[in-house]
Protein backbone atom coordinates (compact mmCIF):
# COMPACT_ATOMS: atom_id res chain seq x y z
CA UNK A 1 0.00 0.00 0.00
CA UNK A 2 1.35 3.37 -0.81
CA UNK A 3 1.38 6.02 1.71
CA UNK A 4 -1.12 8.70 -0.39
CA UNK A 5 -3.77 5.93 -0.64
CA UNK A 6 -3.09 5.24 3.40
CA UNK A 7 -3.69 9.40 3.96
CA UNK A 8 -6.55 9.44 1.73
CA UNK A 9 -8.15 5.54 3.70
CA UNK A 10 -7.10 7.11 6.97
CA UNK A 11 -9.02 11.06 6.30
CA UNK A 12 -11.93 8.71 4.61
CA UNK A 13 -12.67 6.84 8.10
CA UNK A 14 -11.84 9.74 10.13
CA UNK A 15 -14.76 11.54 8.27
CA UNK A 16 -17.01 8.52 8.76
CA UNK A 17 -15.61 7.94 12.03
CA UNK A 18 -19.10 9.01 13.70
CA UNK A 19 -21.36 7.26 11.11
CA UNK A 20 -21.68 3.73 10.08
CA UNK A 21 -21.10 2.05 6.59
CA UNK A 22 -24.13 1.42 5.05
CA UNK A 23 -25.13 -1.58 2.91
CA UNK A 24 -24.51 0.15 -0.34
CA UNK A 25 -20.79 1.12 1.09
CA UNK A 26 -19.84 -2.43 1.02
CA UNK A 27 -21.31 -3.03 -2.00
CA UNK A 28 -19.45 -0.20 -3.87
CA UNK A 29 -15.62 -2.40 -4.80
CA UNK A 30 -13.55 0.64 -4.08
CA UNK A 31 -14.84 1.37 -0.81
CA UNK A 32 -15.01 -2.01 0.19
CA UNK A 33 -10.83 -2.25 -0.91
CA UNK A 34 -10.24 0.73 0.85
CA UNK A 35 -12.20 -0.42 4.26
CA UNK A 36 -9.67 -3.50 3.67
CA UNK A 37 -6.74 -1.74 4.03
CA UNK A 38 -7.42 0.61 6.87
CA UNK A 39 -8.24 -2.45 8.97
CA UNK A 40 -4.59 -3.93 7.40
CA UNK A 41 -3.09 -0.11 9.12
CA UNK A 42 -4.65 -0.53 12.38
CA UNK A 43 -3.16 -3.64 13.55
CA UNK A 44 -0.52 -3.45 15.73
CA UNK A 45 2.41 -5.14 13.38
CA UNK A 46 1.64 -2.32 11.11
CA UNK A 47 2.17 0.29 13.86
CA UNK A 48 5.16 -1.62 14.84
CA UNK A 49 7.15 -1.40 11.67
CA UNK A 50 5.75 2.12 11.04
CA UNK A 51 8.12 2.96 14.45
CA UNK A 52 10.47 1.30 13.38
CA UNK A 53 10.88 2.71 10.00
CA UNK A 54 10.80 6.10 12.02
CA UNK A 55 13.21 5.09 14.45
CA UNK A 56 15.46 3.21 11.80
CA UNK A 57 14.89 7.00 9.94
CA UNK A 58 16.06 9.39 12.87
CA UNK A 59 18.51 6.95 13.48
CA UNK A 60 20.33 7.20 10.27
CA UNK A 61 19.85 11.52 10.28
CA UNK A 62 21.66 11.29 13.66
CA UNK A 63 23.52 9.39 13.41
CA UNK A 64 25.43 10.20 9.66
CA UNK A 65 24.31 14.25 10.21
CA UNK A 66 27.52 16.48 9.11
CA UNK A 67 27.07 18.10 12.54
CA UNK A 68 28.21 16.90 15.78
CA UNK A 69 24.46 15.37 17.61
CA UNK A 70 24.24 14.77 21.10
CA UNK A 71 21.17 13.56 23.19
CA UNK A 72 21.31 14.63 26.94
CA UNK A 73 19.41 14.35 29.72
CA UNK A 74 17.76 16.44 32.44
CA UNK A 75 20.63 15.61 34.67
CA UNK A 76 23.31 16.61 32.42
CA UNK A 77 24.51 13.30 31.23
CA UNK A 78 25.04 12.30 27.88
CA UNK A 79 22.54 9.91 26.58
CA UNK A 80 23.54 9.18 23.43
CA UNK A 81 26.05 10.46 20.56
CA UNK A 82 26.67 10.58 17.12
CA UNK A 83 29.85 9.13 14.96
CA UNK A 84 30.48 12.25 13.35
CA UNK A 85 31.47 13.90 16.79
CA UNK A 86 32.99 10.69 18.14
CA UNK A 87 35.26 11.36 14.93
CA UNK A 88 35.87 14.57 15.72
CA UNK A 89 36.04 14.19 19.85
CA UNK A 90 38.30 11.11 19.34
CA UNK A 91 36.29 9.16 21.91
CA UNK A 92 34.53 5.35 21.58
CA UNK A 93 30.74 5.66 22.37
CA UNK A 94 30.90 4.04 25.25
CA UNK A 95 33.75 6.70 26.82
CA UNK A 96 30.79 9.16 26.68
CA UNK A 97 27.49 7.56 27.44
CA UNK A 98 26.26 8.09 30.90
CA UNK A 99 29.51 10.81 31.46
CA UNK A 100 28.72 14.67 32.41
CA UNK A 101 28.44 17.01 29.89
CA UNK A 102 31.82 18.68 31.08
CA UNK A 103 33.59 15.67 29.52
CA UNK A 104 33.59 17.09 26.21
CA UNK A 105 33.84 21.10 26.99
CA UNK A 106 36.93 23.40 27.52
CA UNK A 107 37.01 24.34 30.88
CA UNK A 108 37.11 28.09 29.78
CA UNK A 109 33.17 27.09 28.74
CA UNK A 110 32.25 25.72 31.46
CA UNK A 111 30.53 29.13 33.45
CA UNK A 112 29.00 29.22 29.46
CA UNK A 113 27.79 25.84 29.64
CA UNK A 114 25.97 25.97 33.03
CA UNK A 115 23.98 28.68 32.19
CA UNK A 116 22.90 27.51 28.95
CA UNK A 117 22.30 23.94 30.35
CA UNK A 118 19.82 26.00 33.00
CA UNK A 119 18.43 28.06 30.26
CA UNK A 120 17.82 25.04 28.24
CA UNK A 121 15.83 23.40 31.25
CA UNK A 122 13.78 26.58 31.58
CA UNK A 123 12.96 27.47 27.85
CA UNK A 124 13.14 24.25 26.21
CA UNK A 125 15.76 25.89 23.61
CA UNK A 126 18.93 27.22 22.41
CA UNK A 127 19.99 28.53 19.60
CA UNK A 128 22.93 29.04 18.27
CA UNK A 129 25.66 29.76 20.96
CA UNK A 130 29.21 29.51 20.36
CA UNK A 131 31.15 27.04 22.78
CA UNK A 132 34.52 25.65 22.80
CA UNK A 133 34.64 21.74 23.02
CA UNK A 134 37.94 19.57 23.87
CA UNK A 135 38.43 16.54 22.27
CA UNK A 136 40.03 13.45 23.65
CA UNK A 137 43.37 14.57 22.35
CA UNK A 138 43.09 18.12 24.28
CA UNK A 139 42.50 19.55 20.79
CA UNK A 140 40.24 22.97 21.01
CA UNK A 141 37.36 23.02 18.45
CA UNK A 142 34.65 25.84 18.70
CA UNK A 143 31.68 25.14 18.03
CA UNK A 144 27.64 26.69 17.25
CA UNK A 145 24.93 24.65 19.50
CA UNK A 146 21.58 24.61 18.80
CA UNK A 147 19.43 22.25 21.26
CA UNK A 148 15.32 21.30 21.41
CA UNK A 149 14.14 19.76 24.60
CA UNK A 150 12.31 16.55 24.00
CA UNK A 151 8.98 16.21 26.37
CA UNK A 152 7.08 12.87 27.60
CA UNK A 153 3.32 13.05 27.87
CA UNK A 154 3.27 14.86 30.82
CA UNK A 155 5.37 17.89 29.59
CA UNK A 156 8.59 16.63 31.27
CA UNK A 157 11.87 17.23 29.77
CA UNK A 158 13.29 13.61 28.59
CA UNK A 159 16.24 14.61 26.82
CA UNK A 160 17.70 17.14 23.90
CA UNK A 161 18.71 16.92 20.59
CA UNK A 162 21.50 18.77 20.66
CA UNK A 163 23.38 19.80 17.23
CA UNK A 164 26.88 21.55 17.28
CA UNK A 165 28.24 23.12 14.24
CA UNK A 166 32.07 23.01 13.76
CA UNK A 167 32.93 26.62 13.38
CA UNK A 168 36.72 25.61 14.04
CA UNK A 169 38.33 26.20 10.31
CA UNK A 170 35.81 29.22 9.68
CA UNK A 171 37.04 30.95 12.70
CA UNK A 172 40.50 30.03 11.41
CA UNK A 173 39.95 31.53 8.09
CA UNK A 174 38.08 34.70 10.11
CA UNK A 175 40.54 35.02 12.74
CA UNK A 176 43.54 34.97 9.65
CA UNK A 177 41.52 37.49 7.53
CA UNK A 178 41.29 39.62 10.72
CA UNK A 179 44.85 39.38 11.40
CA UNK A 180 45.55 40.15 7.29
CA UNK A 181 43.42 43.25 7.76
CA UNK A 182 45.28 44.40 10.91
CA UNK A 183 48.49 43.88 9.31
CA UNK A 184 47.28 45.66 5.86
CA UNK A 185 45.98 48.58 8.36
CA UNK A 186 49.27 48.82 9.92
CA UNK A 187 51.35 48.70 6.69
CA UNK A 188 48.42 51.44 5.80
CA UNK A 189 49.42 53.69 8.36
CA UNK A 190 53.09 52.77 8.10
CA UNK A 191 52.84 54.39 4.38
CA UNK A 192 51.44 57.08 5.29
CA UNK A 193 53.82 58.02 7.75
CA UNK A 194 56.51 57.48 5.60
CA UNK A 195 54.64 59.65 2.95
CA UNK A 196 54.41 62.22 5.44
CA UNK A 197 58.02 61.82 6.34
CA UNK A 198 58.89 62.21 2.45
CA UNK A 199 57.19 65.18 1.84
CA UNK A 200 58.15 66.83 4.51
CA UNK A 201 61.66 66.53 3.42
CA UNK A 202 61.14 67.17 -0.24
CA UNK A 203 58.80 70.13 1.09
CA UNK A 204 61.93 71.74 3.34
CA UNK A 205 64.53 70.58 0.73
CA UNK A 206 62.49 72.47 -1.85
CA UNK A 207 61.87 75.56 0.42
CA UNK A 208 64.73 75.82 2.11
CA UNK A 209 67.51 74.72 -0.14
CA UNK A 210 66.28 75.99 -3.34
CA UNK A 211 64.34 78.84 -2.13
CA UNK A 212 67.24 80.49 0.23
CA UNK A 213 68.96 80.47 -3.62
CA UNK A 214 66.46 82.38 -5.49
CA UNK A 215 66.21 84.72 -2.55
CA UNK A 216 69.83 85.54 -2.28
CA UNK A 217 69.54 85.84 -6.34
CA UNK A 218 66.80 87.85 -5.91
CA UNK A 219 69.01 90.39 -3.36
CA UNK A 220 71.27 89.97 -6.09
CA UNK A 221 69.65 91.13 -8.67
CA UNK A 222 67.82 94.01 -6.64
CA UNK A 223 71.26 95.32 -5.78
CA UNK A 224 72.32 94.45 -9.10
CA UNK A 225 69.74 96.87 -10.63
CA UNK A 226 70.36 100.00 -8.20
CA UNK A 227 74.30 99.85 -9.60
CA UNK A 228 73.06 99.99 -13.56
CA UNK A 229 73.55 103.36 -14.54
CA UNK A 230 70.18 105.45 -15.88
CA UNK A 231 71.40 106.04 -18.93
CA UNK A 232 71.46 102.18 -19.32
CA UNK A 233 67.60 101.70 -19.12
CA UNK A 234 67.33 99.06 -21.19
CA UNK A 235 70.13 96.76 -18.85
CA UNK A 236 67.68 98.10 -16.12
CA UNK A 237 64.79 96.70 -17.84
CA UNK A 238 66.81 93.64 -19.06
CA UNK A 239 67.34 92.85 -15.17
CA UNK A 240 63.85 93.67 -13.98
CA UNK A 241 62.56 91.01 -16.19
CA UNK A 242 64.75 88.54 -14.68
CA UNK A 243 63.93 90.07 -11.14
CA UNK A 244 60.10 89.34 -11.96
CA UNK A 245 61.44 85.45 -13.45
CA UNK A 246 63.17 85.08 -9.76
CA UNK A 247 60.55 86.36 -7.83
CA UNK A 248 57.77 83.93 -9.77
CA UNK A 249 59.97 81.23 -9.42
CA UNK A 250 60.16 82.09 -5.37
CA UNK A 251 56.44 81.93 -5.38
CA UNK A 252 56.60 78.80 -7.23
CA UNK A 253 59.29 77.04 -4.88
CA UNK A 254 56.75 78.45 -2.08
CA UNK A 255 53.73 76.79 -3.45
CA UNK A 256 55.27 73.49 -3.74
CA UNK A 257 56.21 73.40 -1.14
CA UNK A 258 53.32 74.03 0.90
CA UNK A 259 51.16 72.04 -0.91
CA UNK A 260 53.70 69.10 0.08
CA UNK A 261 53.63 69.92 3.45
CA UNK A 262 52.42 73.23 5.02
CA UNK A 263 55.20 73.79 7.38
CA UNK A 264 52.44 75.99 9.62
CA UNK A 265 50.90 72.90 10.61
CA UNK A 266 54.02 71.80 12.11
CA UNK A 267 54.93 75.28 13.31
CA UNK A 268 51.45 76.82 14.43
CA UNK A 269 49.65 73.46 15.31
CA UNK A 270 46.20 72.37 13.09
CA UNK A 271 44.01 75.47 13.85
CA UNK A 272 46.04 78.47 11.77
CA UNK A 273 46.43 75.39 9.32
CA UNK A 274 43.22 74.52 8.75
CA UNK A 275 42.07 78.48 8.37
CA UNK A 276 44.78 78.69 5.87
CA UNK A 277 44.00 76.13 3.90
CA UNK A 278 40.26 77.19 3.46
CA UNK A 279 41.75 80.74 2.72
CA UNK A 280 43.87 79.72 0.23
CA UNK A 281 41.14 77.10 -1.42
CA UNK A 282 39.12 79.98 -1.44
CA UNK A 283 41.23 81.99 -3.13
CA UNK A 284 42.14 79.58 -5.71
CA UNK A 285 38.53 78.32 -6.59
CA UNK A 286 36.05 81.63 -5.42
CA UNK A 287 34.30 79.05 -3.72
CA UNK A 288 32.91 81.09 -0.64
CA UNK A 289 33.90 79.45 2.83
CA UNK A 290 32.90 79.56 6.41
CA UNK A 291 34.71 78.63 8.98
CA UNK A 292 33.53 77.82 12.71
CA UNK A 293 36.40 76.67 15.03
CA UNK A 294 35.38 75.45 18.99
CA UNK A 295 38.28 73.53 20.01
CA UNK A 296 37.56 74.95 23.68
CA UNK A 297 41.64 75.61 23.77
CA UNK A 298 42.51 72.39 23.03
CA UNK A 299 45.53 71.70 20.96
CA UNK A 300 45.57 68.30 19.38
CA UNK A 301 48.96 66.13 19.06
CA UNK A 302 50.68 66.27 15.61
CA UNK A 303 49.74 62.93 14.40
CA UNK A 304 46.10 63.94 14.88
CA UNK A 305 46.57 67.15 13.22
CA UNK A 306 47.55 65.64 10.09
CA UNK A 307 45.27 62.71 9.61
CA UNK A 308 42.49 65.66 10.37
CA UNK A 309 44.29 68.21 8.16
CA UNK A 310 44.50 65.55 5.14
CA UNK A 311 40.80 64.56 5.18
CA UNK A 312 40.23 67.99 5.12
CA UNK A 313 42.39 68.84 2.03
CA UNK A 314 40.83 65.48 0.53
CA UNK A 315 37.16 67.02 0.86
CA UNK A 316 38.25 70.52 -0.18
CA UNK A 317 39.76 68.63 -3.29
CA UNK A 318 36.57 66.61 -4.22
CA UNK A 319 34.23 70.24 -3.45
CA UNK A 320 36.49 71.78 -6.28
CA UNK A 321 36.46 68.97 -8.50
CA UNK A 322 33.03 66.87 -8.56
CA UNK A 323 30.49 69.04 -6.36
CA UNK A 324 29.86 72.08 -7.98
CA UNK A 325 29.20 73.92 -5.11
CA UNK A 326 29.34 77.79 -4.80
CA UNK A 327 29.60 77.57 -0.66
CA UNK A 328 31.67 75.60 2.01
CA UNK A 329 31.11 75.54 5.64
CA UNK A 330 34.34 74.11 7.64
CA UNK A 331 33.24 73.36 11.38
CA UNK A 332 36.41 71.97 14.02
CA UNK A 333 34.97 71.07 17.29
CA UNK A 334 36.40 69.47 20.60
CA UNK A 335 35.55 68.17 23.60
CA UNK A 336 37.85 67.31 26.02
CA UNK A 337 37.34 63.90 24.45
CA UNK A 338 36.73 64.33 20.59
CA UNK A 339 38.07 66.31 17.66
CA UNK A 340 35.66 66.50 15.21
CA UNK A 341 35.82 67.87 11.64
CA UNK A 342 32.85 68.44 9.26
CA UNK A 343 33.35 69.94 5.67
CA UNK A 344 29.63 70.87 3.96
CA UNK A 345 28.97 72.22 0.46
CA UNK A 346 26.01 72.98 -1.42
CA UNK A 347 26.53 71.08 -4.47
CA UNK A 348 25.39 68.66 -6.08
CA UNK A 349 25.71 66.20 -3.68
CA UNK A 350 27.51 62.87 -4.18
CA UNK A 351 25.07 59.57 -4.55
CA UNK A 352 25.21 55.92 -2.44
CA UNK A 353 26.93 54.90 -5.74
CA UNK A 354 30.01 57.09 -5.90
CA UNK A 355 30.52 56.82 -1.71
CA UNK A 356 30.99 52.85 -2.43
CA UNK A 357 32.80 52.41 -5.96
CA UNK A 358 35.83 50.63 -5.80
CA UNK A 359 38.04 53.27 -7.20
CA UNK A 360 36.70 56.02 -5.07
CA UNK A 361 40.15 56.43 -3.01
CA UNK A 362 39.85 59.52 -1.62
CA UNK A 363 36.77 58.45 0.12
CA UNK A 364 38.93 55.19 0.89
CA UNK A 365 41.95 57.08 2.15
CA UNK A 366 39.81 59.03 3.98
CA UNK A 367 37.92 56.09 5.49
CA UNK A 368 40.94 54.07 5.97
CA UNK A 369 43.19 56.95 8.06
CA UNK A 370 40.94 57.77 11.03
CA UNK A 371 40.65 53.97 12.02
CA UNK A 372 43.97 53.35 13.28
CA UNK A 373 43.13 56.26 15.68
CA UNK A 374 39.51 54.50 16.67
CA UNK A 375 37.95 57.19 14.93
CA UNK A 376 35.21 57.45 12.59
CA UNK A 377 34.38 58.85 9.25
CA UNK A 378 31.33 59.17 7.71
CA UNK A 379 30.07 61.02 3.91
CA UNK A 380 26.50 61.74 3.20
CA UNK A 381 24.97 63.27 -0.30
CA UNK A 382 21.35 64.74 -0.78
CA UNK A 383 20.38 65.69 -4.59
CA UNK A 384 21.19 68.88 -5.43
CA UNK A 385 21.50 69.41 -1.66
CA UNK A 386 25.21 69.18 -1.07
CA UNK A 387 27.60 66.62 0.58
CA UNK A 388 28.82 66.27 4.27
CA UNK A 389 31.70 65.18 5.40
CA UNK A 390 32.69 64.03 8.76
CA UNK A 391 35.39 62.80 10.66
CA UNK A 392 36.28 62.26 14.27
CA UNK A 393 39.00 60.89 16.11
CA UNK A 394 39.30 60.22 20.39
CA UNK A 395 41.64 62.59 21.92
CA UNK A 396 43.30 59.88 24.26
CA UNK A 397 43.21 56.62 24.09
CA UNK A 398 45.32 53.85 26.31
CA UNK A 399 47.73 53.14 23.26
CA UNK A 400 49.05 54.29 20.50
CA UNK A 401 47.81 52.95 17.00
CA UNK A 402 48.97 49.95 15.86
CA UNK B 1 86.14 107.74 39.00
CA UNK B 2 85.47 110.76 41.20
CA UNK B 3 82.22 113.28 40.14
CA UNK B 4 85.16 115.92 38.78
CA UNK B 5 86.42 113.54 36.42
CA UNK B 6 82.98 113.02 34.52
CA UNK B 7 82.33 115.66 32.56
CA UNK B 8 85.63 114.88 31.23
CA UNK B 9 84.58 111.08 30.30
CA UNK B 10 81.81 112.53 28.38
CA UNK B 11 83.05 114.83 26.07
CA UNK B 12 85.41 112.14 25.19
CA UNK B 13 82.51 109.70 23.83
CA UNK B 14 81.85 110.59 20.29
CA UNK B 15 77.64 109.90 19.99
CA UNK B 16 77.49 110.74 17.07
CA UNK B 17 79.66 107.44 15.91
CA UNK B 18 77.32 105.39 18.38
CA UNK B 19 76.03 102.21 15.83
CA UNK B 20 73.58 99.61 16.61
CA UNK B 21 74.99 96.36 17.23
CA UNK B 22 72.87 93.66 15.12
CA UNK B 23 72.54 90.07 15.02
CA UNK B 24 71.80 88.05 11.86
CA UNK B 25 70.15 84.63 12.63
CA UNK B 26 69.63 82.54 9.92
CA UNK B 27 70.69 78.93 8.95
CA UNK B 28 71.54 80.13 5.38
CA UNK B 29 75.40 81.09 5.17
CA UNK B 30 75.07 82.79 1.95
CA UNK B 31 72.04 85.03 3.07
CA UNK B 32 73.85 86.23 6.03
CA UNK B 33 76.53 87.55 3.88
CA UNK B 34 74.29 89.45 1.86
CA UNK B 35 72.90 90.85 4.41
CA UNK B 36 76.24 91.67 6.19
CA UNK B 37 77.11 93.11 2.96
CA UNK B 38 74.06 95.35 2.72
CA UNK B 39 73.95 96.14 5.83
CA UNK B 40 77.82 97.34 6.27
CA UNK B 41 76.62 100.18 3.89
CA UNK B 42 74.36 101.25 6.30
CA UNK B 43 76.12 104.28 8.73
CA UNK B 44 75.13 103.82 12.33
CA UNK B 45 74.63 100.09 11.56
CA UNK B 46 77.70 97.21 12.70
CA UNK B 47 77.10 93.64 12.22
CA UNK B 48 78.54 92.54 15.73
CA UNK B 49 77.63 88.66 15.22
CA UNK B 50 75.54 85.74 13.21
CA UNK B 51 74.11 82.88 14.22
CA UNK B 52 72.87 79.65 12.31
CA UNK B 53 70.54 77.91 14.44
CA UNK B 54 68.37 78.56 17.59
CA UNK B 55 70.65 77.62 20.18
CA UNK B 56 73.40 79.74 19.09
CA UNK B 57 71.18 82.63 18.18
CA UNK B 58 70.01 82.71 22.01
CA UNK B 59 73.46 81.90 23.14
CA UNK B 60 74.43 85.02 20.90
CA UNK B 61 71.96 87.69 22.04
CA UNK B 62 73.06 87.04 25.67
CA UNK B 63 76.88 87.47 25.03
CA UNK B 64 76.48 90.17 22.55
CA UNK B 65 73.49 92.26 23.43
CA UNK B 66 73.24 93.28 19.94
CA UNK B 67 70.38 95.95 19.68
CA UNK B 68 68.55 94.77 16.69
CA UNK B 69 68.10 90.96 15.91
CA UNK B 70 67.26 89.92 12.54
CA UNK B 71 66.39 86.32 12.61
CA UNK B 72 64.65 83.53 10.29
CA UNK B 73 61.54 81.09 11.53
CA UNK B 74 62.77 78.39 10.37
CA UNK B 75 66.26 77.43 11.80
CA UNK B 76 67.72 74.39 12.57
CA UNK B 77 67.90 72.85 16.53
CA UNK B 78 64.88 74.53 17.30
CA UNK B 79 61.79 76.76 16.20
CA UNK B 80 62.47 80.42 15.19
CA UNK B 81 59.22 81.65 17.05
CA UNK B 82 60.16 80.35 20.07
CA UNK B 83 63.85 81.90 20.17
CA UNK B 84 61.48 85.27 19.35
CA UNK B 85 59.55 84.35 22.69
CA UNK B 86 62.84 84.03 24.82
CA UNK B 87 64.77 86.67 23.77
CA UNK B 88 61.35 89.02 24.03
CA UNK B 89 61.57 87.29 27.90
CA UNK B 90 64.74 89.09 28.35
CA UNK B 91 65.12 92.54 30.57
CA UNK B 92 66.10 95.41 28.15
CA UNK B 93 65.29 92.76 24.59
CA UNK B 94 66.61 94.11 21.28
CA UNK B 95 64.35 94.89 18.53
CA UNK B 96 63.39 91.62 16.87
CA UNK B 97 63.02 91.96 12.81
CA UNK B 98 61.85 88.53 11.40
CA UNK B 99 62.67 88.28 8.06
CA UNK B 100 61.23 84.79 6.36
CA UNK B 101 60.70 82.85 3.16
CA UNK B 102 57.09 81.88 5.49
CA UNK B 103 55.17 85.23 4.56
CA UNK B 104 51.87 83.98 5.86
CA UNK B 105 49.51 85.99 7.36
CA UNK B 106 49.32 83.33 10.39
CA UNK B 107 53.21 83.50 10.72
CA UNK B 108 52.98 87.07 10.27
CA UNK B 109 50.20 87.03 13.29
CA UNK B 110 51.99 84.70 15.77
CA UNK B 111 55.13 86.38 15.31
CA UNK B 112 54.13 89.63 16.40
CA UNK B 113 52.09 88.60 19.59
CA UNK B 114 55.03 86.74 20.19
CA UNK B 115 56.60 90.25 20.52
CA UNK B 116 58.20 90.45 17.06
CA UNK B 117 58.49 94.44 15.96
CA UNK B 118 58.78 93.71 12.00
CA UNK B 119 58.08 91.19 10.22
CA UNK B 120 59.40 90.62 6.79
CA UNK B 121 59.29 88.28 3.53
CA UNK B 122 62.81 87.76 2.33
CA UNK B 123 62.14 87.74 -1.14
CA UNK B 124 59.51 90.65 -1.63
CA UNK B 125 60.29 92.94 1.42
CA UNK B 126 63.96 93.04 2.21
CA UNK B 127 63.71 96.40 0.78
CA UNK B 128 61.42 97.37 3.88
CA UNK B 129 64.62 95.40 6.03
CA UNK B 130 66.60 98.25 4.97
CA UNK B 131 64.50 101.27 5.17
CA UNK B 132 63.85 100.09 9.07
CA UNK B 133 67.35 99.93 9.36
CA UNK B 134 68.02 102.99 8.42
CA UNK B 135 65.01 104.60 9.84
CA UNK B 136 66.30 103.04 13.52
CA UNK B 137 69.56 105.16 12.90
CA UNK B 138 67.46 108.61 11.75
CA UNK B 139 65.29 108.23 14.40
CA UNK B 140 68.43 107.44 17.16
CA UNK B 141 68.70 110.56 19.83
CA UNK B 142 72.51 110.38 18.91
CA UNK B 143 72.38 110.86 14.98
CA UNK B 144 73.64 114.37 14.14
CA UNK B 145 70.57 115.09 12.13
CA UNK B 146 71.59 118.43 11.10
CA UNK B 147 74.05 116.67 9.09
Amino acid sequence: MNRAKGSYIQKRINFNSHSRLTKSDYQNPGLSEIYSDAHSIMSPRYIEEELRKKEEKFRLFFEYAPDYCYMISPQNKILDVNRTSLKALGYKKEELIGKSLKTIYAPESFPKVKKLFAKWKKTGRLKDEELIILTKKGERRTVILSAKAMRGRDGKIISSISIQKDITEHKRVEDELEQSQKRLRGLSVHLQDLREDERKRIAHAIHEDLGQLLTVLNIDLTRFLEKIPSNLQPLKEMARSIRDLVDESIETVQRISTELRPKLLDDLGLIPAIEWQVHEFQNHTGIKCNININTNGISPDSDRSIVIFRILQEALTNVARHARATRVRVDLKANSRRLTLKIKDNGKGISPKQITEPDSFGIIVMQESVLPWEGKFDIQGIKDKGTTVKASLPLFRKDSPL
Amino acid sequence: MSLDEAPHILNSLNFSEMEYKVLIADDSKMLRSRLVEMLSEIKGIEVVGEAEDCPGTIEAVGRLKPDIVIQDIVMPAGNGISVLEMIKKSKLPPKVIMFTNYPYPEYRKKCMNAGADFFFSKSTEFENLIEVLKQFVQDSPFTDKTK
